[in-house]
């Protein structure tokens, strides 16, 4: 029997299950480390949008019982000046140091904090601080006209944001058919459910930081830079984070405020975020306005494509959302021209939320592709074919390994596109009916990865590596990985995360984990495997070139079966093995290769919108992908769905409204900031292709956590659009977007 | 802590331990579980009654342990997820959550389960768009809904199965 078949891409359930299930898995703020309790901090942040802060009167403070400290930028120099290193050994999601002046940029921005020991009492104080302020110009509105714009070079990955090649204006005097159009989406939040959470311990100069956070290593750099320690001095721990979407890949102002008052206090202290300061404290999808021009010929072959992007960044935070950068590669158009735009506006900071820049600007590009294909009366399925390509557009290169034609084929077949009709003419009862579908797309990135691998006397195979689970399955992957190898079963593997003094590995982010492990668990599986033949043959043993098999308490390989005891003698410590990789694909500086990485799908929607009313339900949508190698078919499955959802909220719910005089967010809260609950949610149809992806790493896996998002935004509006004859250009779509136009 | 003026007295049963505690006026029963009994089992998400993070069984029904007040709770009978099964002890509810993949970064799930086990004794129809209604109080952020959905209909398709029997 191929004993390989039976671990990777099985539905393994969750490794870590029976301690997410009954309330055992420990995150951030449910640490519980030291004798001392924890002293409860809570934060106090900016009123305004610009301007100095000019005093602090805490008198209605000073006198609660239980008071400890309140702590701010009149407190000397607390955290040392942060700026993003040139070594890239952190990326802070704001270039800005919290407590170091009076100067206000954004409301929301931590100017102090409040210390007690309980809980109620740290609320009350920080409620009861009154700021004094000299407010200065703000620049809040997205069209200020005096707002400082900017052309940023580089995305974050090192991707140019200003393309160019062919002659686009030649093209476009030339072109039979053309759309051009204007896409809005708004400001999104993360809103995972755990809000971010930092506890911190000192014991002499060392800081050990419960945080939660998507990169324990990137914390840790942050952490040691801000405390101006050794990173050796301090340990970040994340064994569960309750999510995070991106607002806790970079590190944030507030893990470096918990770590020096707990400094200064000589005490744990525990910052735990509201999910009010959620809304200004870690980051959001900024507004866009795309500008998008499509030009084809009349046999639907595109000729020219602009993709004009603006959008904006805080004075403090860098993010620009990089909406174009899929409208470079994707379809095959020798006249391109993708631009972004940034403008500086005294709004908090953005950074990436799942799938940035490809989400919104994947429903700009494919409502775009929707709006030609109607033009042209060409189906939009048979569009996207007739400019599809195996050939990346920004470099020459072939892609490793893309099945998007596969992926419109079985998505069409699985939501049975055969039923669709014309624009506003599909009528089921009090019901108009439509069906959309566009292509999604992601990145294949992989970054340096270590991992230490033991094989102990009992037969148990112990895997560490400082990455973390923020719910994507990672626990289990992992121990499907090692198990794999070893030809053994995911129950003999312990799997140790979580924890940034393991062997180096990347954040939860870009949906990279599992690429980069699998590369790193490969080569350490290969150093152990040597090792333990080594070991064999120095106990005198005979080995042929059969693989090595991990069973219960024995070493077996071929004929040959060594009890653990024998192999590794009372008293002996377990045999350990190093392994990893340095190699670096996807982003600027990566390895020299041929090929490029990416991952692909098409998504289909089936809309239903109540005749009278205007009520858009989603009854179904169908996502196919090509994502390389499926490790896990339930976690990957799961991971779908919830991308797939997240679509429903972004094209139906979501939007934060700022207010431009104040400067306020007008809805932080997870009741006026819709996402979608149970009832909003029906069939979500997955299928994965599952082909390996062998250029890409050992295991053939592909990311997945982001791509099922892309493209599900637009799928939704242009079924909208199938279904009212009703073209909705901004997010979310709304019933009183389309009350007005029914037809009846 | 010392009882001082401005605390009140409160007996409690949480999970079938009776619990005589001194407690700040302004203390939830949410606060009350996490920072003073250390039962972190159950979770914050809001603190505004909107997420369903916190659900916890008071006398037998739902609540939102973040709505209510520890002070309003003398003399109650409180369940949490800590008292529901264990690691090596699962209630089928928890079994079933990790067999459908009821969960992803798990954050929700001590919520999820306790609004599920209250729907088993709440009048809701057997369909699963009665379960979706039901457990709409509940956000998953992570988007497990069809899978949650999954897991509560094969435990109330077991209860029955089981009250024919
Ligand atoms: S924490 Fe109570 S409902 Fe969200
Ligand atoms: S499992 Fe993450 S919020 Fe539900």
């Amino acid at each position: 029997m191929n004993l390989e078949s039976k671990v990777i891409g099985k539905p393994v359930s969750r490794v870590d299950g029976r301690l997410k299930t009954t309330g055992t898995a420990q995150y951030s703020a449910d640490q519980r480390p030291s004798e001392d309790r924890p002293m409860h901090a809570v934060l106090v942040k900016s009123g305004i949008p610009s301007g100095r802060i000019t005093g602090f009167d805490l008198s209605a403070v000073q006198g609660m019982d239980g008071f400890v400290r309140f702590l701010s930028h009149l407190d000397g120099a607390l955290i040392r000046s942060i700026k993003n290193p040139a070594d890239g050994s952190f990326a802070a999601g704001e270039e800005y140091t919290p407590f170091e002046s009076d100067r206000v940029d954004f409301v929301g921005q931590h100017i102090g904090l409040v210390v007690a020991r309980a809980l109620e009492t740290a609320e009350a104080a920080a409620k009861a601080v009154v700021v004094k302020y000299e407010a200065s110009t703000a620049r809040i509105a997205f069209d200020s006209p005096d707002a400082e714009v900017r052309q940023p070079i580089l995305y974050n990955t090192g991707e140019e944001l200003q393309v160019s090649r062919g002659d686009v204006d030649a093209a476009l005097a030339k072109a039979t058919h053309t759309v051009q159009a204007t896409y809005t989406t708004p400001i999104e939040h993360h809103n995972p459910i755990e809000p971010s959470a930092t506890l911190a311990v000192w014991d002499g100069d060392h800081v050990t930081v419960y945080d939660a956070t998507q990169g324990s290593v990137n914390d840790k750099n942050y952490v040691a830079f801000g405390m101006s320690l050794d990173p050796e001095n301090v340990r970040v721990l994340n064994p569960f984070i309750g999510g995070g979407f991106g607002c806790k890949g970079f590190t944030w102002p507030h893990s470096l405020i918990a770590a020096a008052a707990a400094r200064v206090l000589d005490a744990p202290v525990l910052l735990v975020l509201s999910r009010k300061d959620m809304y200004t404290s870690c980051g959001h999808r900024p507004y866009t306005e795309q500008e998008v021009t499509l030009a084809a010929d009349t046999d639907g072959v595109l000729t020219a494509t602009r993709h004009l992007t603006d959008s904006y960044r805080s004075p403090v935070g860098d993010h620009v959302e990089p909406c174009g950068l899929t409208t470079a590669m994707l379809y095959r158009c020798d006249n391109l021209e993708v631009a972004h735009n940034v403008r500086v506006l005294n709004r908090p900071s953005g950074t990436p939320l799942r799938s940035p820049g490809e989400a919104p600007g994947t429903f700009a590009l494919e409502s775009a592709m929707d709006e030609l294909a109607e033009k042209l009366g060409m189906d939009p399925v048979e569009l996207r074919r007739r400019n599809h390509t195996d050939i990346d557009q920004r470099n020459g290169r072939k892609w490793s390994s893309k099945h998007l034609l596969d992926c419109y084929d079985r998505g069409a077949e699985r939501i049975g596109w055969a039923r669709r009709r014309a624009p506003g003419t599909w009528r089921e009862g009090k019901d108009l009916v439509g069906l959309g579908m566009a292509t999604a797309c992601y990145p294949g990135y992989r970054t340096p990865t270590q991992t230490r691998l033991t094989l102990d006397r009992d037969g148990t195979l112990h895997v560490a590596v400082a990455v973390q689970d923020i719910g994507t399955g990672l626990y289990t992957v992992l121990a499907q990985m090692v198990a794999d190898r070893f030809r053994t079963s995911p129950d003999t593997v312990r799997v140790l995360i979580g924890d940034s003094d393991l062997p180096p590995g990347p954040l939860a982010g870009g949906s990279m984990t599992t690429a980069s492990v699998a590369a790193a668990v490969d080569d350490a599986c290969r150093v152990l495997s040597e090792t333990l033949r080594a070991r064999l043959v120095k106990i005198g043993k005979t080995l042929g070139n059969e693989p090595l098999v991990v069973d219960g308490g024995a070493l077996r390989t071929g004929a040959l079966s060594v009890p653990m005891t024998e192999l590794i003698p009372t008293g002996s410590p377990a045999i350990a093995a190093e392994g990893g990789t340095n190699d670096i694909y996807g982003f600027a500086g990566g390895v020299e290769t041929d090929k490029s990485f990416y991952s692909f799908g098409a998504i289909f929607a089936e809309v239903r919108i109540d005749r009278d009313y205007g009520i858009i339900r989603v009854p179904k949508m169908t996502g196919v992908f090509d994502v390389g190698r499926v490790i896990n078919a339930k976690t990957a499955r799961s991971q779908m769905l919830g991308g797939m959802t997240f679509g429903i909220g972004m094209a139906l719910m979501e939007e934060t409204f700022i207010d431009d005089k104040t400067g306020r967010f007008v809805n932080p809260s997870l009741g006026e900031y819709y996402v979608p609950v149970n009832a909003d949610v029906h069939e979500l149809d997955v299928e994965m292709l599952d082909i390996p992806d062998y250029d890409f790493n050992p295991f053939g896996a592909r990311g997945l956590g982001e791509i099922s998002n892309v493209g599900a935004s637009a799928a939704i509006a242009n079924a909208v659009y199938n279904a009212t004859g009703i073209r909705v250009r901004h997010l979310p779509i709304r019933l009183d977007d389309l009350l007005e136009g029914l037809p009846r | 802590m010392a009882a001082s003026a401005n605390q009140l007295r409160i007996n409690l049963a949480i999970n079938d331990t009776v619990h005589g505690l001194d407690i700040d006026p302004r203390t939830t029963l949410l606060d009350l579980l996490r920072e003073t009994l250390d039962l972190t089992g159950t979770k914050k998400g809001c603190n505004h009654g909107q997420c369903g993070a916190c659900t916890v069984h008071v006398n037998g029904q739902r609540v939102l342990s973040c709505l209510t007040l520890a002070a309003l709770c003398d003399g109650v009978q409180v369940r949490t997820i800590e008292g529901i099964g264990t690691p090596d002890d699962l209630h089928p509810m928890q079994d079933a959550f990790i067999a459908h993949d009821g969960f992803q970064c798990g954050y929700c799930t001590s919520g999820q389960i306790m609004s599920a086990l209250a729907v088993l004794e709440e009048p809701w129809g057997p369909d699963a768009a009665a379960i979706k209604e039901a457990m709409s109080g509940n956000i998953c952020r992570c988007g497990a809904y069809p899978n949650i959905v999954a897991a509560v209909q094969e435990v109330r398709k077991g209860l029955e199965v089981d009250r024919n029997a």
